[in-house]
């Protein structure tokens, strides 16, 4: 029993991989997801919003910091905290992106890895700007 | 906020997955406490003992795994769910394995699906504590059960009575320790086992009373049962079945319960026996010492006198003192001396030879020589000829006698037993009674009481003829009404006890069962009752009958000359011999 269930789990991780080529496809907000979560709840949406902006910020500056020191482990680890963040505010192309960037980390292709943690940002930023464009649709103040 | 659904615990080093997960869980109602790390995790656990622990699995230090271990290490009911990002499945599989309960997966759409997660996670903790507080109020129940069956287990071995069980099949399903001892096949006892099987040869008497309670589903009380079996001493229950019915009234069963009354009835026995002696009944003291005086001159040879009103059992005297003693192998013989003439009492006592008078065709055998080894009972003594007051003082100082005719001398080896209801030392004194015969027949006296003397017998006795004549007409007659006694206790017993008897016999033969009544008795006793008792024409039995008396008694009786020697308190056949004397039409 559980080792089927062990098997279904890797064929759904292998499906989850495969869906998206570096996250040029995905959309960079789910903002009707984030609708239908947090409805009404503008105050929480904005906390989310300004916890996703921070980490953002923080999380980039530290992606670079590996990516220049050549530390594999630590963008692979950063990378793969990303892409579950990314996921908690439906921030998929970022999402997607640090999936790549957490497969590419241990494959010494430092150029790519460059490329991708610059499209990462890329996509975090636009995240970012889109949740913040979405508060101020509804009459919310992102916090700093 | 909505209202507070429980308290989670989340314990993630993520500070933005932390802080995200914990808003929306405090927005959906939940008490939260958050844990960077494992070993803080741990701490806040133990001080706030949460509902649920969210758990992500990758944390330095202290990894999830570890946590997990340890969280079902303290309490097996704490519910975990794995928190974790995409691509973590191993890891989760071998969180659930390790005791996880649910796992969601971090991302915004999983948001609800972790709310719905807590939420089952908390109905099933729910279900386990119900089902832990049913099991434990169960197991409380069975021990308070177990607790009783145990008392009812003590109780019902420890009762002196004996106790079985049977199922509708007759199969034995409890008996108790007094049942097996008290049962001769009790040793055979064994549970699931026919009842039939066990007592086929001694147990009828207690299996047909519980086939009959099965079959009529009715109980049977009391029943009386004489064990068949043997035992060194008789051995009788008192035996009570009741079916056994389930909570729809149907009948499952019987139980038997049996009580051993043998010692109870063995000291009635002995009660009865000092109330009741040889047919003689009586609990009065004076009773009681003619008991023992009968007791004590039982074995022996020496002559007795019985003396006492008419009716008062001189017979029934006699009838103890013979047979309770080494001459019951041997003859009893009666001779009422009062209804002889003296030429036939002579012969009916002693004999007589072919010849020896008119009419003596054949040689006869006296009652005296009959008796051999025996007793010779000589009724109304007292009214005796002097010639055979000298034939019998001779016998009783020799033991020796000859036939009227013969002169031939022969011996027998009798006890001779006497009676009277006239006062025989003043018919000595008055030269009626030889004075050397008197003191040889009353070598011992037994003096019966009128029964007016002795009224607290009337009970007993009344008790005792009721029995008798339910016997004797078929009847269950139980005895007399209280308005009865009442009259009983206040009638003087002229004719005593033979008179009760014979009223006792009336009342019987009118009575249809249950008591006797008023309307059952005759009529004399109820006119007595009703002006006050009749001044007897015989006030003193011992009094000479005079031809004007008897005439009296025959008129009162209606011309019954058995009811006027009831009257007069004399036997009918003395009255006969009286009339006979005094010349009177018969």
């Amino acid at each position: 029993m559980m080792q089927q269930e062990e098997a279904m789990a890797e064929d759904r991780e292998r499906t989850w991989s495969e869906s998206g080529p570096a996250g040029q496809e995905e959309a960079v907000l789910d903002v009707s997801m984030l609708q239908s979560r947090f409805g009404e709840k503008d105050e929480l949406l904005a906390a989310v919003a300004s916890e996703y902006k921070n980490y953002v910020r923080r999380a980039g500056q530290e992606l670079k910091e590996a990516l220049e020191n050549g530390d594999e482990k630590r963008m692979r680890q950063q990378a793969h905290t990303f892409k579950g963040n990314a996921a908690l505010v439906g921030a998929k192309r970022a999402e997607s992106l640090a999936k790549s960037v957490e497969q590419t980390a241990g494959q010494q292709d430092w150029q790519r890895a460059r490329e991708m943690v610059c499209a990462l940002e890329d996509a975090a930023e636009e995240s970012v700007r889109m949740l913040e464009e979405l508060l101020q649709s509804r009459g919310c103040e992102s916090r700093s | 906020m909505s209202e507070q659904k429980g308290s989670v615990l989340f314990i993630d080093d993520d500070e933005m997955s932390r802080n995200i997960i914990g808003s929306y869980l405090r927005e959906r109602g939940y008490e939260v406490h958050l844990a960077s790390h494992g070993e803080q995790g741990l701490e806040i656990f133990a001080r706030e003992r949460p509902d649920v622990v969210l758990l992500d699995l990758r944390m330095p230090g202290m990894d999830g795994l570890q946590v997990l271990e340890r969280l079902v290490e303290s309490s097996r009911n704490t519910a975990v769910l794995v928190v974790s990002g995409a691509g973590e499945m191993k890891d989760v599989i071998q969180a659930m394995r390790h005791g996880a309960w649910n796992y969601v997966i971090k991302s915004l759409e999983n948001l609800s699906l972790l709310d719905e997660a807590v939420i089952r996670a908390l109905n099933e903790q729910q279900l386990i504590l119900d089902r832990e507080r049913y099991q434990k109020e169960l197991q409380e129940a069975l021990s308070e059960n177990e607790f009783y069956r145990m008392k009812l287990e003590s109780i019902f071995q420890s009762l002196p009575d004996g106790l079985i069980s049977v199922d509708n099949e007759m199969r034995v399903m409890e008996y108790n320790q007094a049942m097996q001892e008290l049962c001769p096949k009790g040793g055979e006892f064994e549970l699931g086992a026919f009842f039939t099987e066990i007592g086929q040869d001694n147990g009828e008497y207690c299996l047909s009373i519980l086939r009959r309670t099965l079959r009529d589903q009715k109980p049977v009380y009391n029943k009386r049962v004489e064990c068949p079996a043997e035992h060194p001493s008789k051995r009788v229950f008192l035996v009570t079945a009741t079916p056994m019915r389930d909570r729809e009234g149907a009948v499952t069963g019987a139980t038997l319960i049996t009580r051993d009354i043998s010692r109870q009835e063995e000291l009635e026995e002995k009660l009865q026996e000092k109330r009741e002696f040889r047919n003689i009944v009586g609990k009065s003291p004076h009773m009681q010492k003619i008991f023992n005086l009968i007791q004590q001159l039982s074995n022996v040879d020496t002559t007795v006198l019985i003396t006492g009103e008419s009716g008062t059992g001189k017979e029934v005297v006699v009838d103890a003192l013979h047979y309770s003693g080494h001459r019951s192998k041997g003859p009893l013989y009666k001779v009422n001396c009062a209804a002889l003439s003296e030429e036939l009492l002579d012969s009916e006592l002693f004999g007589h030879v072919r010849g020896a008078f008119t009419g003596a065709y054949q040689n006869k055998t006296g009652r005296v020589e009959v008796a051999q080894g025996g007793t010779l009972f000589l009724d109304e003594i007292g009214e005796i000829s002097h010639r055979i007051q000298l034939k019998l003082l001779r016998f009783l100082e020799t033991k020796e006698f000859e036939r009227v005719g013969s002169s031939q001398i022969k011996r027998a080896d009798v006890r001779i037993v006497s009676a009277t209801n006239l006062d025989l030392q003043q018919k000595v004194q008055d030269g009626g009674f030889r004075e050397d015969l008197y003191y040889r027949l009353k070598v011992m006296n037994v003096h019966i009481p009128p029964l007016r003397e002795r009224k607290e017998d009337i009970p007993l006795l009344v008790d005792h003829f009721c029995k008798e004549y339910s016997r004797k007409f078929d009847k269950k007659i139980t005895g007399v009404s209280d308005d009865v006694m009442r009259l009983f206790m206040k009638y003087p017993w002229q004719g005593n006890v033979r008179e009760l008897k014979h009223i006792l016999e009336h009342g019987s033969l009118f009575c249809p069962g249950g008591k006797i009544s008023r309307e059952h008795l005759p009529g004399e006793i109820l006119e007595v009752s009703r002006s006050g008792p009749v001044a007897r024409v015989s006030a003193a039995p011992h009094e000479e009958l005079t031809q004007e008396r008897i005439e009296r008694a025959i008129k009162e009786a209606g011309g019954n000359k058995s009811k006027a020697a009831d009257v007069l308190g004399i036997h009918r056949k003395t009255l006969y011999r009286k009339m006979h004397r005094l010349g009177m039409d018969l």
